[in-house]
C-alpha cells in the first residue's frame, strides 16, 4: 500500500512499503517533519495532519479525547486528524494527507 | 579527512542528536554506539501497553531505513567501556576504538536499587528497558499478589496496568501521598482515589525492612511497624540515578548529572550532552532541577544536534510530561518547583487543573482529563507570561485564554471563541 503526503512546503512524498502501523509512524519513518512527541498517546497533539477530502469519510472517526486535543492545536479544520491514531490498513491504500504547519518541530 | 560524531546512548536523545544534526546539515559520519540491542524505541508503552497487553512489539523511534538513509551508523550491544580523553578515542566492548572529534553523551539514567536483605531475589524487577519489560510482562501473567515498591510515575502506572488485569497490588510508599515529588496534593489526591476504586491498596509513610523468601524468592515484604505483604513478585520504582561513569572518566562537571548550559554543551568543548543524564538551567527551570521526560531527551537532543551542525540554537523549551493510568489522563505544562501559590479547579470533562503561580505569573498547570486545558496551557506558558488576573478573568479557562489570545481581530475566530465560551458555560 502507499500513502501520499504534502509536506509542510506543499512538496509532495509518497510512501510506499509501510511496515507501520499507523500514519504517525509511516511519515516519521520517511523522514518528514512530523514530531510526534507522545508517541501515539494523543497528549502532544503534534502529529497534526489534514486529510484528503475523498478519503475523510473511509475514515474511522475521531475519539472524544482526539477531538479535544484537535480544538487546542493550531488552525484547526473540519478535515483536521491527530495521524497517531489513524491505522493503516488495505482499504486506505492511497490515502492522501497534508502535514499541518504546526505539527513539526519549532 | 572526515570528521567523526560518536554519540553513546540509545534513546530518545541519541536518536535526535544524529537525525537533526543531519537535518541542520552535519555532513560528518555519525556513529551511535548503544548497549541496547533494539534500536532507539518508545520507552512509554513499557509501563502501560506492555503490561496490559504482553504484547511483545518494539515501536522503534525511528526505522532501520531512516538511519540508513541518513548515514547514521549503530553500532547496537556496544558498550562504550572508557574513554582516552587526550586522544578522543573510545574503546568499545566490541574490542574495536572509535576515534571522534565530537562526542555526544546521551548515557540516560538507570533506575536506583533497594540495597536490604532479599533485595537481589529473582522474582524483584525494575521498569526501565524493554528487556525489563519483557522480564515483568512474563512474570506477572502467572503473578497474584503483586508489591510495588514506589508511588511515582512508574510504581503507579504499573499499578494501574497490573490491578487492570485484577492483580492484588500493593503500592508501599515512604511520603505521606503518592507522587509527593512530582504533583501537587489535588492531583495526588485525584489519582489515589482512582487506585483505590481499582482495588490496589497504598500505604504511604511505610518504609520496605526487608524481604522474605527461601530459594532466592521473595515470598513477603516486611515493613517498618511489622506489616507483612505477601508477594508473588516485587517491582521497584523508586527513582533514577544519570549514568556518570563517562562523564566522571572525562572530567566532565557533573552533580546529579552532567551539567550543560542552553546549548547542550558540557564543560569540556568537544563533549556534548543530551537528555536524562543531564541537568541544566533555562527560563522554565529557574533551580536547575533534573527533567526527566521525553520531551526533554528530545527537545534538549534536537539542540544539541543543532549546534553540532554549527547552528546557533538554545534550549529554552516548556517542559511537559504525561502518565496515563487507567482512565486518567495527567498531564502537566511546565514544572511547579518554587511556586508560591496554587489554585485547582475541576476541568468540563470531570477532572481537575491545578494552577501553580509564582510572584503572580502562572509557572505551571497540571491536569487529569484536561487535555483542553493541558494543551492550551503548553502553548500559552511557551510563549508568554500568564498572571493570575488574566487566569481569573477568564475564569480560569485555559482554553478560551488561548482562542483570545491567539486570534485578537479575526471576525469568524472572534465568533467562535464565543461559541467556545458559551459551550463551556453551559456544561
Amino acid at each position: 500500500m502507499k500513502v501520499l503526503v504534502y509536506d509542510q512546503d506543499g512538496k509532495l512524498v509518497e510512501l510506499n512499503e509501510l511496515s507501520s502501523q499507523t500514519l504517525m509512524e509511516a511519515i516519521r519513518d520517511a523522514g518528514l517533519n512530523l514530531t510526534g512527541q507522545c508517541g501515539g498517546c494523543m497528549s502532544c497533539g503534534t502529529c497534526h495532519v489534514y486529510i484528503d477530502h475523498r478519503w475523510w469519510t473511509e475514515l474511522e472517526p475521531a475519539s472524544e479525547t482526539e477531538d479535544a486535543m484537535l480544538d487546542v492545536v493550531e488552525d484547526r479544520r473540519e478535515n483536521s486528524r491527530l495521524s497517531c491514531q489513524i491505522k493503516l490498513t488495505e482499504e486506505l491504500d492511497g490515502l492522501t494527507v497534508t502535514l499541518a504547519l504546526n505539527s513539526g518541530f519549532v | 579527512m572526515r570528521q567523526k560524531l560518536l554519540i553513546v546512548g540509545g534513546s530518545y536523545a541519541a536518536s535526535e542528536i544524529a537525525s537533526h544534526a543531519r537535518e541542520c546539515g552535519y555532513d560528518e559520519d555519525i556513529i551511535i554506539v548503544s548497549e541496547e540491542l533494539e534500536l532507539p524505541y518508545q520507552r512509554p508503552p513499557l509501563s502501560k501497553a506492555y503490561l496490559k497487553e504482553h504484547t511483545q512489539k518494539v515501536m522503534p523511534l525511528k526505522s532501520a531505513a531512516f538511519y540508513s538513509a541518513k548515514n547514521i551508523e549503530l553500532e547496537l550491544g556496544t558498550k562504550v567501556l572508557g574513554i582516552e580523553r587526550g586522544a578522543n578515542t573510545a574503546l568499545l566492548s566490541n574490542g574495536t576504538h572509535v576515534t571522534f572529534d565530537t562526542l555526544a553523551l546521551a548515557v540516560g539514567a538507570r533506575a536506583q536499587r533497594l540495597l536490604c536483605t532479599g533485595a537481589d531475589a529473582k522474582n524483584v524487577y525494575y521498569l526501565r528497558s524493554i528487556e525489563d519489560a519483557r522480564l515483568l510482562s512474563a512474570a506477572s501473567a502467572g503473578a497474584e499478589k503483586v508489591v510495588v515498591i514506589g508511588g511515582g510515575f512508574i510504581g503507579l502506572e504499573v499499578a494501574s496496568a497490573l490491578a487492570q488485569q485484577l492483580k492484588q497490588v500493593t503500592v508501599v510508599e515512604t511520603q505521606n501521598r503518592v507522587l509527593a515529588r512530582v504533583v501537587s496534593p489535588e492531583i495526588a489526591e485525584f489519582v489515589s482515589s482512582a487506585h483505590v476504586g481499582h482495588g490496589v491498596k497504598l500505604l504511604t509513610c511505610r518504609a520496605v525492612q526487608s524481604f522474605v523468601g527461601e530459594n532466592g524468592v521473595v515470598r513477603k515484604v516486611l515493613l517498618d511497624g511489622g506489616t507483612s505483604l505477601d508477594a508473588d513478585i516485587v517491582i521497584f520504582g523508586i527513582g533514577s540515578a544519570p549514568n556518570m561513569e563517562l562523564a566522571q572518566q572525562l572530567g566532565l562537571h557533573f552533580e546529579n548529572g552532567i551539567i550543560v548550559d542552553s546549548r547542550s554543551r558540557t564543560s569540556r568543548a568537544n563533549v556534548f550532552a543530551a537528555g536524562d543524564c543531564t541537568r541544566f538551567f533555562s527560563p522554565f527551570n529557574l533551580n536547575g532541577i533534573p527533567v526527566e521526560s521525553v520531551q526533554n531527551a528530545t527537545d534538549q537532543a534536537r539542540v544539541a544536534g543543532s549546534v553540532i551542525a554549527g547552528k546557533d540554537n538554545v534550549y529554552e523549551t516548556l517542559p511537559w510530561f504525561w502518565s496515563d493510568q487507567y482512565d486518567l489522563k495527567l498531564q502537566i505544562a511546565g514544572l511547579a518547583v518554587g511556586a508560591t501559590e496554587r489554585i485547582a479547579r475541576p476541568t468540563v470533562t470531570s477532572g481537575i487543573s491545578v494552577f501553580h503561580f509564582r510572584n503572580d505569573a502562572c509557572i505551571c498547570v497540571e491536569s487529569v482529563n484536561g487535555p483542553r486545558e493541558h494543551i492550551a496551557a503548553r502553548r500559552l506558558l511557551a510563549r508568554e507570561r500568564i498572571t493570575k488576573q488574566q487566569l481569573q478573568d477568564v475564569d480560569f479557562d485555559m482554553p478560551a485564554l488561548l482562542k483570545l489570545r491567539a486570534l485578537p481581530t479575526d471576525g469568524e475566530s472572534v465568533n467562535r471563541a464565543d461559541e467556545q465560551k458559551t459551550k463551556v458555560s453551559s456544561d
